[in-house]
């Protein structure tokens, strides 16, 4: 009898803290195309912090999407349905991935014309025997150093960096290239601007959701450019050259750059994007993106909409052809006449 | 029945005060004096365990992700045990990893802990087969959850946690096998009263955590005085020890299994739920 009753214990004992781990974790909502529906919407609507910005009224957003979808909709009309519905918020960092398609908003970019060609740059200005370290491409143009730089996406050597500031510190100035640079990392743009200041440096500010409500937001914190530990820095001026391509991190670094006094942005507006996203799961596996931050100048200007140039150069289809490039050239004018 | 499981879900608060009911009643009636006495030698001054431990998880972290997730946790758990004439000091070091098994929250988790308690023995059998324990102590955890499928700042989320934690302890020696066996059962239920959280801001950008500006750490710590209206949790711990061929409750090594279940929920800016139950082996010995 007493065998008995200890295994009846240790059998209950176990089957009540069983049942009763419901008293600490929420179970899911079952993972129906209605649920999934209504996961993105509230959770964009949670997160999302340009609803005001872009004037987009989200609730009415709902009501015209959501009669859309039934539970009898297929998972590509869904994905469908919820792409067109991301796409109010036009904005490149929200996309919803699934494991057949992904969805984006390239809008920023695709509506405009390239001020890049690749080729004249790889050809006329890098040439064969550039510099590559840390992901920058450094080449002597004229009595310049221009440095090509494709993506935020890597971190920066910082033994290439004080090669390169060493290499070229005669040149009259640096000329930094974002025009193809989608963004990436958000340490990187401080890393690279730590080679922009000697001391701690207010370069703009930010904010964030603090709550689920439109307006919840933090107060402004101040963002730093911080002096990098081996106190090393371009310590001439530097020109920027942006495009419609120059995107998240490459138009949230030039936003922030812009503050500086030798630093001197030229070429088209940028792409926008000024937030690093977040990313949440659905309940039939699909991943949402969306921003959840602002980021802006000293000015609390945001730079979603994109970061306006000093001096605003365009792209010459004649210089092109004769295998040179407008905005390199003018950089290169700009910094001898300083 | 499918609906008598469903209504019993549902009053939740129920089910947990029955369950601690049950368990601290179980073991007191199985507890009752027996005629046949059994050889009992005094009580060990010293315990120290090493248990390898493995089961389920679920848990739901708002800030990584708003869904639940499940997966399998393995760790290490040291208790260790002293007593004294009027109770018994026990402290516990926990290491737990969890593997994520779920496609909607793949979501690994390390967390780390330690427990220090106190028990007054308020009551013992004629027989000195049963202990009644009553204490509590104070608990440290730390537990890093990382979302292994997100592309985005919300990766990472830190959580530390410290509370004050009242606590239950019971013992039951019996024999078994003709006597031949000495067993030993100990349960342990212990819930948080009071204490102090840290954890991710509801907006908080988990790059920030590295970042050389100490400003910018400052600005994304929350910190949350936890009590009963916010965050709650429980422990229990049972477990049976056992030694070959030996049928006597005395100083050596003993084999230990037993069953944890550990669960705590914070509700705060970001919502932090886990529960895991988990089967837990290892070596006892008595000094």
């Amino acid at each position: 009898m007493k065998k008995l009753f200890i295994l009846c214990y240790l059998c209950m004992a176990g089957l009540l803290s069983n049942a009763c781990h419901t008293l600490f974790v929420d179970d899911n909502p079952e993972n129906t195309q209605l649920n999934n529906f209504d996961l993105v919407w509230s959770q964009t609507d949670e997160h999302y912090p340009y609803f005001q910005e872009k004037g987009v009224d989200w609730d009415a957003v709902r009501a015209d999407y959501r009669p859309r979808v039934s539970n009898k909709t297929t998972s590509e009309e869904l994905f469908g349905i919820l792409a067109e519905m991301l796409g109010e918020l036009r904005d490149g960092h929200v996309n919803l991935v699934s494991p057949f398609n992904i969805s984006r908003y390239w809008d920023w970019y695709q509506d405009y014309p390239r001020n890049v060609n690749w080729n004249v740059v790889d050809s006329a200005y890098l040439r064969k025997d550039f510099i590559y370290t840390g992901g920058i491409k450094a080449q002597k143009v004229g009595n310049t150093a221009y440095l090509w730089f494709e993506s935020f996406g890597v971190t920066l050597s910082e033994t290439g960096m004080k090669y390169i500031i060493n290499k070229f510190k005669d040149c009259k100035g640096f000329i930094i290239d974002l025009r193809a640079n989608g963004g990436g990392l958000v340490s990187t743009i401080y890393q690279l601007g730590s080679y922009f200041v000697t001391e701690k440096t207010n370069v703009g500010c930010l904010r964030y959701k603090t709550g689920k409500g439109h307006n919840d937001f933090s107060d402004y914190y101040p963002e730093y450019f911080i002096p990098n530990d081996e106190g090393i820095s371009f310590g001439k001026p530097v020109v920027i050259l942006t495009g419609r391509q120059s995107y998240s991190a490459a138009n949230i670094f030039p936003g922030l750059a812009k503050s500086l006094p030798d630093v001197t942005l030229m070429g088209e507006t940028t792409g926008g994007g000024s937030a690093s996203p977040l990313s949440i799961h659905l309940l039939n596996g699909w991943i949402l993106r969306m921003s959840n931050f602002c980021m802006t100048d000293l000015n609390h200007r945001t730079f979603e909409f994109g970061v306006e140039p000093d001096l605003r150069v365009d792209f010459s289809s004649t210089l092109e052809k004769n295998g040179k490039d407008s905005l390199i050239e003018a950089a290169v004018r700009y910094l001898n006449q300083l | 029945m499918k609906d008598f499981v469903c209504r019993c879900l549902a009053r939740k608060w129920e089910m947990l005060v029955c369950s601690i009911v049950f368990l601290s009643l179980g073991v007191a009636v199985s507890a009752q004096p027996e005629s046949d006495s059994i050889r009992i030698v005094k009580v060990s001054d010293k315990r120290r365990a090493i248990l390898f431990v493995a089961g389920i998880y679920q848990m739901r972290n708002t800030y990584v992700n708003p869904l639940t997730g499940w997966g399998i946790p393995v760790g290490l758990y040291v208790p260790c045990e002293r007593y004294f004439r009027k109770g018994v000091m026990n402290y516990e070091i926990r290491f737990n990893a969890g593997i994520p098994l779920s496609g909607v929250n793949p979501t690994v988790f390390v967390e780390a802990g330690y427990s220090h308690y106190y028990h007054f023995r308020l009551f013992t059998s004629a027989g000195k087969r049963f202990f009644a324990y009553a204490g509590g102590g104070l608990t440290v955890d730390i537990d890093t959850d990382y979302n292994i499928g997100a592309i985005g700042n919300n990766s990472v989320s830190v959580t530390g946690r410290t509370d004050l934690q009242p606590s239950v302890m019971l013992k039951y020696r019996f024999t078994l096998f003709r006597k031949k066996r000495a067993f030993e059962i100990t349960q342990q239920l212990s819930f948080p009263v009071a204490g102090y959280a840290f954890l991710p801001k509801y907006g908080y950008m988990a790059y920030q955590s590295f970042s050389d500006d100490d400003e910018k750490k400052k600005i994304e710590i929350g910190t949350l005085s936890t009590s009963l209206h916010n965050a709650w949790g429980l422990s229990a711990r049972t477990c049976i020890d056992w030694r070959w061929r030996q049928r006597e409750h005395r100083k050596g090594s003993y084999l230990r299994v037993g069953y944890a279940f550990d669960a705590c929920r914070i509700n705060y800016e970001t919502r932090h739920q886990k529960a895991a139950h988990q089967l837990m082996v290892g070596m006892v010995r008595k000094f």
